[in-house]
């Protein structure tokens, strides 16, 4: 496997310099949908399955169509190169930097003190995956923030109002592949926020799972989910932070603690945050993708 | 429910109410401001009473779980963001509606309120990922092409600002174990602790817009819509700043290589913005290198004030970050009504014939006067604290530079403010004033509340004299 390991290595930095350094738009963000592909294998070999789900999902997945959709409407990267003395400089502090974080991490610290906390917790928890118990129990709050950074997101783009992407027909397969992968991308987000009680999964996988299926069938042409789910979408945007936030005060009017789930009822309680966090993650990954208002 | 659980998820409903319904958005937000004032008055009032307050998220212990402390700094940065903020949402409610204000200054309440409160490295990166995105959108809203483009640079200085401090807190994992505020002791231990320390730091100098990485900020706070600059300038840059004055009172003797760095930058940041301010044509943008050189004496008064576990000295900074708060919107608020009045903000166009000095030009000179120090307002109190501090220990060079930044902020605020207030055989005898505004109380409470502030500080002075939990 150490070949293995090596091998992947390098082919993440080459994907890296390939997205960099390509001069085509399409042909970079290309790279870096490879690149983060491989990044999500080699958090598979850290033992981290359920950071390279979501890697797999959010950052190679949505991002690279994200990146795809604006990529024809930026122009090509200038061909004249940069004066060596920025040249220089940016390669003097990456250095600096990269050599700093290396020998950091390289350098043995302290023993980290969550794995032996979580162990003993996990079972209190209601949950039997560890990460999902830390994100949805322990440490709710970080991810209660990071729905409120979603809301922050989805509010930007609102704002800025970005043009739509205009649908062109994509062939006659593409209804077909449609009608296959919605279905299964249903199934396969349901599965995956039930599964993240016991093995790796949970609310942003499934959600990033979902809006991809409903990318494809809008891009398909078949149905235009913007023009008639607007207004339900936007809904369903906001829903995950609202249902949260009203959940943290319930909790701590039961219990006395913010976010503390009554004793018992904790799975009950984070599936049904987690449902919410999934239909809700989707929508926005979708408003983000579709653009969420008309620009004037 | 306590007061620390609402006044943290409070604003995050609101904001997703403010989304729901644009029509009422503005009741609602100043609703919530206004209940976001009250529960941060009763919060400060417990503080005083008992001692820090603290909270366990979920009942689960620190380092595995989060906790809220609200220690005296906290209560009175809290007491900062609640006052500017009824300040600003009275001005909002008031003036045109402008789509998406709302939910974006109540996610940036959330976000502060969550980011004070939070005892715990990586939770308050998250709440810094809230109010990076947020401030964006704030400098996009009016909608020009020159906002997009100031938008588009201060997220592209944010995102690199947080991946230093992401980059800074992974590090300090490594190295301590663990990622709650008990680490930062920890980390100035060991030399690679430090350079954990260093990179968390580097970024928040990004996000506090500290020279010289202070290039993204000017073009972003001058071209915003009044209220988002008023909140911008006062608030969003001063939860860096916190973050950067919190990491030196916890690292206490050991964050002294960070205190030295800053005091340094400080310096340069407050000289520098000085010099741009006077050389500056328009007036926000006058304004917003005058924050610059704000902010540089902020880090400077955190970079002298040596080891916070022997002196009180560090609680200078945090009166001049209150007194900076209250002064600086109160004149983006004001910058924004005479711009409007006169249709343009060229500081030369300032002296006009026909229209005689306002409340907003009153407003403008009251602020301009607590942002020199001049007594008794509390940019008065704030740099007497510092300067007595230092004489006491033979910061002798440091006063010099003080006094200099303070005399270059005199000469260049009052090429506005003699321009503004002047009278005399120059106006015309038909010379009208402006017709008074909501608005207008807004600025003008502001800016007489850093005036009064100066003879009640003994207020924030007792609050941060409570000993930390």
């Amino acid at each position: 496997m150490m070949v293995f390991d090596a091998v992947l290595a390098a082919a993440c930095l080459v994907a890296a310099a390939m997205a960099l350094f390509a001069r085509d738009r399409i042909a970079a963000v290309a790279a870096f949908l490879v690149m983060g592909l491989l990044i999500a294998l080699a958090w598979l070999r850290l033992g981290a399955p359920d950071v390279a789900l979501a890697e797999a999902a959010i950052g190679a997945g949505l991002t690279g169509a994200l990146l795809l959709r604006s990529a024809h409407r930026i122009p090509a990267a200038p061909t004249k190169p940069l004066p060596s003395a920025q040249w220089l400089g940016a390669g003097v502090l990456s250095v600096a930097v990269g050599g700093a974080i290396v020998w950091t991490s390289m350098s043995i610290g302290a023993a980290p003190a969550y794995p032996p906390l979580v162990a003993v917790a996990v079972p209190e928890s209601g949950v039997e995956n560890p990460v999902t118990a830390v994100l949805l129990n322990f440490r709710a709050w970080d991810t209660l923030l990071e729905i409120a950074v979603l809301f922050a997101a989805l509010a930007v783009v609102a704002v800025v109002k970005p043009v739509r992407p205009r649908i062109a027909p994509l062939g006659p397969l593409m209804l077909p592949f449609a009608r296959v992968v919605l279905p299964l991308t249903i199934l396969l987000a349901g599965h995956l926020l039930w599964q993240g009680g016991h093995a790796p999964g949970g609310a942003f996988q499934a959600g990033a799972v979902l809006a991809g299926g409903a990318i494809a069938l809008g891009l398909s042409g078949a149905v235009r989910p913007i023009r008639w789910g607007r207004a339900g979408l936007a809904w369903l945007s906001i829903l995950g932070l609202a249902a949260f936030a009203v959940a943290a005060l319930a909790a701590e009017l039961l219990t006395g603690a913010l976010l503390g789930y009554p004793a018992g009822a904790a799975k009950a309680w984070i599936i049904a945050i987690e449902s919410a966090l999934t239909l809700s993650i989707a929508a926005t990954l979708l408003l983000l993708f579709f653009g969420p208002a008309e620009r004037h | 429910m306590s007061d620390i659980s609402l006044i943290v998820l409070l604003p995050l409903l609101a904001a997703v109410l403010t989304a729901a319904l644009p029509p009422q958005a503005a009741a609602v937000g100043a609703l919530a401001t206004a209940l976001n004032a009250l529960l941060a008055a009763n919060l400060g009032r417990q503080i005083l009473q008992g001692g820090p307050v603290t909270e366990a998220i979920g009942d689960w212990a620190a380092p595995l779980g989060i906790a809220f402390v609200a220690d005296g700094l906290a209560g009175v940065m809290l007491a900062m963001t609640a006052i500017v903020g009824l300040a600003v949402s009275l001005q909002a409610a008031a003036g045109p509606a402008r789509a998406g204000f709302w939910p974006l200054w109540m996610a940036t309440l959330g976000a502060l309120n969550g980011l004070f409160l939070s005892s715990d490295l990586f939770n308050i990166y998250v709440a810094f990922e809230i109010l990076g995105l947020a401030a964006v959108g704030l400098t996009a809203l009016a909608g020009t092409r020159a906002a997009l483009r100031a938008a588009f640079d201060y997220l592209t200085a944010g995102l690199v600002g947080s991946l230093l401090v992401l980059l800074g807190i992974a590090l300090s994992y490594s190295v301590t174990g663990r990622v709650d505020m008990e680490a930062v002791v920890l980390l100035t231990q060991s030399d690679t602790g430090r350079i954990a320390l260093a990179l968390i730091a580097a970024g928040l100098v990004v996000k506090a817009a500290l020279f010289p990485l202070h290039f993204w900020m000017p073009a972003a706070h001058s071209s915003a819509a009044p209220a988002a600059s008023a909140l911008l300038s006062a608030l969003v840059v001063k939860g860096a700043l916190y973050l950067v004055l919190r990491l030196s009172l916890e690292g206490g003797a050991g964050t002294e290589f960070l205190r030295n760095t800053l005091a340094v930058l400080g310096a340069g940041g407050m000289l520098w913005g000085a010099w741009n301010a006077l050389r500056a044509e328009r007036l926000k943008l006058l304004v917003a290198h005058s924050t610059v050189a704000q902010i540089g004496l902020i880090a400077l008064a955190i970079g002298v004030a040596g080891n916070p576990f022997e002196t009180g000295l560090w609680q200078a900074a945090a009166l001049l970050m209150l007194s900076h708060a209250l002064a600086k919107a109160a004149m983006f608020l004001a910058v924004g009504r005479i711009a409007e009045a006169l249709g343009h903000d060229r500081i030369s166009g300032l002296n006009r014939e026909e229209l005689r000095p306002g409340p907003a030009e009153f407003a403008f000179a009251i602020a301009a006067i607590s942002l020199v120090g001049l007594p008794p307002t509390a940019g008065f109190i704030g740099k007497w604290f510092l300067i007595e501090g230092l004489i006491d220990e033979g910061g002798i060079h440091w006063i010099a530079l003080i006094l200099l930044g303070t005399a270059l902020s005199a000469a260049y605020l009052s090429r506005v403010v003699s321009r503004c207030l002047r009278g005399g055989p120059h106006v015309a005898a038909t010379a009208q004033r402006p017709p008074w505004r909501t608005g207008d109380v807004a600025a003008l409470g502001l800016a007489t509340g850093a005036l009064l502030l100066g003879l009640a500080a003994a207020l924030p002075i007792t609050l941060l004299e409570t000993p930390f939990a």
